[in-house]
């Protein structure tokens, strides 16, 4: 009815005010969130013939070499690592890995398998990683963030047993829904409620909670229908199902297992979220097609200097261990500053202070491939995620390839917790599979049987960032100066936003950086 | 530095761990990981929430070895981490007692991981015990309390 009127007098709005005036009155009506993604960047004037040198090719870097080549500079990139996308990667079979201090891994995956062990899951709203993606033909799917049926899981709960989430959330939301209705009926919220009020809001606790006409949660149909039968309806003489019993509020309560109710429910984990086909580098290698031949490889950057002729930087052929130089009027720089903070270089003392303010997080997360399928076929788990507090914290099941048979890979942990974070960092790789096994065993049990490989990552050891993203020990004195063109050279990249551990967070950091920098040129 | 096959590693790892905790089964002669028993170190790191560990040499090598490595040696890669084996700025607990607490660029601040007791632990391994470090291990916990930033 009221969805009815809205669209209505949007419609009228549209008709005789035009297109602005209907976009800013929905702006009005909050139906549009606006996106500080603008479409893409427009770099108008002729920079003739300036040169840029592009430090890193993650997102960042590439999105500035993309961008900046179309507006006429001449553009290098010096990278790393032997391959594009930074941080925007992904692992399958044949690929190796070999982490600070060593250790190597050899992915032994099948077919086309993989784990994405940085970013894995796009928001709906981050316009500019979307926007990219069609611009440069990436196949985005689905990522499955909420499943009903997936598992919530604590050691100490429900005798370590793991709990399906529709029973926690259905019989939480219905529970504390009656506690209230009841509070309302018995008159013990009359001072925050008028009285027209009271009525509608014990109408709609019936309504969401699954409440009775005498405002009870109780096993019966009402109840079965949200949190499942206990003998689900089917057909024949035995067809009739039988109800469900609902667990006690108290041990809801007592089993904090409603911590991880809301997490899908966060703006940046809303369904739908999205993911490239075939893995998170989809993106990089799509962005490398257009910019590859502007970056060269196994490039490692050990000084920066700027003065008043130019831009100059001294970087390692990590192949043949030759130091060499490169030169440019300006320079676009995203390196992580846990690596730029140990570079020699001539920046201000105001960025410098910046870079050294920023540590970066640790993270580990684990692919661990299966023979087959068994969260689907024995638990019809279907993506999604499990919840656990055992420290490997979650379990999530691919959103690919749902009911093929034959191996195939989740992620078998992904850890935020700092003192556990640090530890799995501390150990080796082997070691840290073997516990992801352990752990994970305790949700489902078929994981030892079923194992076949694995690989994990710790952040830390990422030979490349030294971290998962980085954190400001105190951004409101220092994120200005960050941001700030230095004389020849702007800072850009996920570290270097307000949207710090995404893509979007570099996307847009470089189209903020490439903008400024090209006003600079051209307006001096 | 050490290269290490990890799918040896682990195969190897359970053959060890088969002959006294870890069963295992053979599927197409691939030996396989079927229960896992850890050691008594492994077991005290997750007794428990935060670091669970207290006597210095413990706290470095489950905490402090991702970054320094094992024996202090550091590593190098895009960036590094510094190695703490051999390093003389050691010599005196201030210096280590301040970056462990304050953090430093790229090192994180532990002020809220570990207890005063566990970064005077660990400052007086990282002086005595740690590769060939030798010198005379004399943080303490009073010290780490005062230095405590406010
Ligand atoms: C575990 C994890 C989970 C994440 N999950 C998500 C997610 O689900 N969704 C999402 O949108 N984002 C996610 N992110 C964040 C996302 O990965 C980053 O925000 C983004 O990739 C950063 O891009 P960047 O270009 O700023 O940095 P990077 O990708 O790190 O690029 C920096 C480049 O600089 C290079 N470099 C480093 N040192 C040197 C040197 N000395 N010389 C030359 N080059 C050098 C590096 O090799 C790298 O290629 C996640 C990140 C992690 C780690
Ligand atoms: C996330 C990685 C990381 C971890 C974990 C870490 N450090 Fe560090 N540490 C660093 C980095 C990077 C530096 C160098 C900072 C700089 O000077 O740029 C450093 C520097 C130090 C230094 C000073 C060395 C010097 O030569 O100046 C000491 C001492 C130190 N760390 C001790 C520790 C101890 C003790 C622990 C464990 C409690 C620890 N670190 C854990 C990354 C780490």
């Amino acid at each position: 009815m009221q969805g009815a009127t809205r669209r209505y007098a949007l419609a009228m709005i549209g008709a005789t005010a035009g297109s602005a005036a209907l976009y800013s009155a929905m702006k009005a009506i909050h139906h549009v969130q606006p996106s500080s993604y603008k479409g893409p960047i427009k770099l108008d004037g002729d920079p003739k013939g300036a040169k840029v040198l592009i430090l890193g090719a993650g997102l960042a870097g590439m999105v500035a070499a993309l961008e900046l080549r179309a507006a006429g500079y001449q553009v290098e990139v010096l990278e790393y690592r032997e391959k594009a996308g930074g941080r925007c990667w992904t692992l399958r079979g044949g690929d190796t890995y070999t982490e600070m201090g060593g250790a190597t891994q050899h992915v032994t995956f099948d077919g086309d398998n993989y784990i994405n062990p940085g970013p894995w899951r796009i928001p709906y709203d981050h316009h500019g990683v979307i926007d990219y993606c069609q611009r440069l033909g990436v196949q985005l799917e689905p990522f499955i963030q909420q499943n009903h049926n997936a598992y919530l899981h604590n050691t100490k709960a429900f005798g370590g047993k793991p709990q399906r989430f529709k029973h926690i959330a259905t019989d939480y939301r219905g529970q504390t829904s009656e506690l209230l209705a009841k509070a309302v009926d018995q008159n013990r919220l009359d001072d925050m409620l008028t009285s027209e009020d009271r009525e509608a809001l014990i109408e709609s606790l019936r309504a969401t909670g699954a409440l009775d006409s005498s405002n009870t949660y109780t096993a019966g149909d009402l109840t079965s229908r949200y949190r499942g039968y206990g003998k689900p309806p089917s057909a024949g003489f035995e067809g009739a199902p039988t109800p469900s019993t609902p667990l006690s509020l108290s041990e809801i309560l007592q089993s904090n297992l409603w911590q991880r109710l809301a997490d899908a429910d966060l703006v940046d984990h809303q369904m739908p979220m999205f993911q490239p086909v075939g893995g998170m580098d989809m993106i990089a290698q799509a962005f490398a097609r257009e910019v590859g031949d502007l970056i060269r490889y196994n490039s490692k950057v050990v000084s920066l200097q700027q003065d008043e002729n130019g831009v100059h930087v001294a970087y390692e052929d990590t192949r043949t261990g030759d130091t060499l130089t490169a030169e440019a009027d300006w320079c676009v720089c995203t390196v992580p500053f846990s690596i730029l903070g140990q570079m020699d270089h001539n920046l201000s003392p105001g960025l410098t202070a910046a870079i050294n303010n920023v540590y970066y997080r640790g993270s580990a997360k684990w692919g661990l491939e299966f023979k087959r399928r068994f969260w689907e076929e024995d638990d019809r788990i279907y993506g999604g995620i499990s919840y656990t507090d055992l420290p490997i914290e979650m379990i999530s099941y691919p959103s690919g390839g749902l009911f093929t048979k034959g191996p195939a890979v989740v992620l078998g942990g992904y850890t935020w917790d700092d003192a556990q974070a640090f530890e799995f960092n501390a150990m080796q790789p082997e070691d840290r599979i073997k516990w992801a096994l352990e752990f994970g065993s305790h949700i489902h049990p078929q994981y030892l049987e079923e194992y076949k490989t694995g690989v994990s990552v710790v952040w830390h050891k990422v030979p490349w960032v030294l971290g998962c993203f980085g954190i400001w020990r105190d951004k409101e004195a220092h994120y200005a100066n960050a941001v700030k063109i230095d004389n020849r050279v702007v800072c850009a990249g996920e570290h270097v936003s307000y949207l710090g551990a995404w893509l979007e967070g570099a996307i847009e950091s470089s189209l903020d950086a490439i903008g400024r920098l090209h006003d600079k040129v051209i307006n001096g | 530095m050490r290269p290490l096959d990890c799918t040896t590693r682990t195969v190897l790892t359970a053959i060890a761990f088969a002959a006294t905790a870890l069963s295992m089964h053979a599927d197409e002669g691939t030996p396989e990981i079927t229960s896992f028993e850890p050691t008594p170190l492994e077991k005290k790191i997750f007794d428990g929430p935060g670091v669970t560990v207290t006597r210095g040499d413990e706290i470095y090598s489950t905490l402090c070895a991702g970054c320094h490595m094992p024996e202090g040696e550091g590593a190098v890669g895009g960036g590094m981490y510094p190695a703490l084996a051999g390093n003389e700025k050691l010599e005196y607990p201030d210096y280590a007692v301040f970056i462990i607490l304050n953090g430093y660029k790229a090192m994180p601040s532990f002020a809220h991981t570990l207890s005063d007791e566990q970064v005077a632990a660990v400052v007086n391994y990282l002086q005595s015990g740690l590769g060939d470090n030798s010198y005379e291990p004399v943080a303490t916990a009073e010290q780490v309390k005062l230095s405590r930033p406010q």
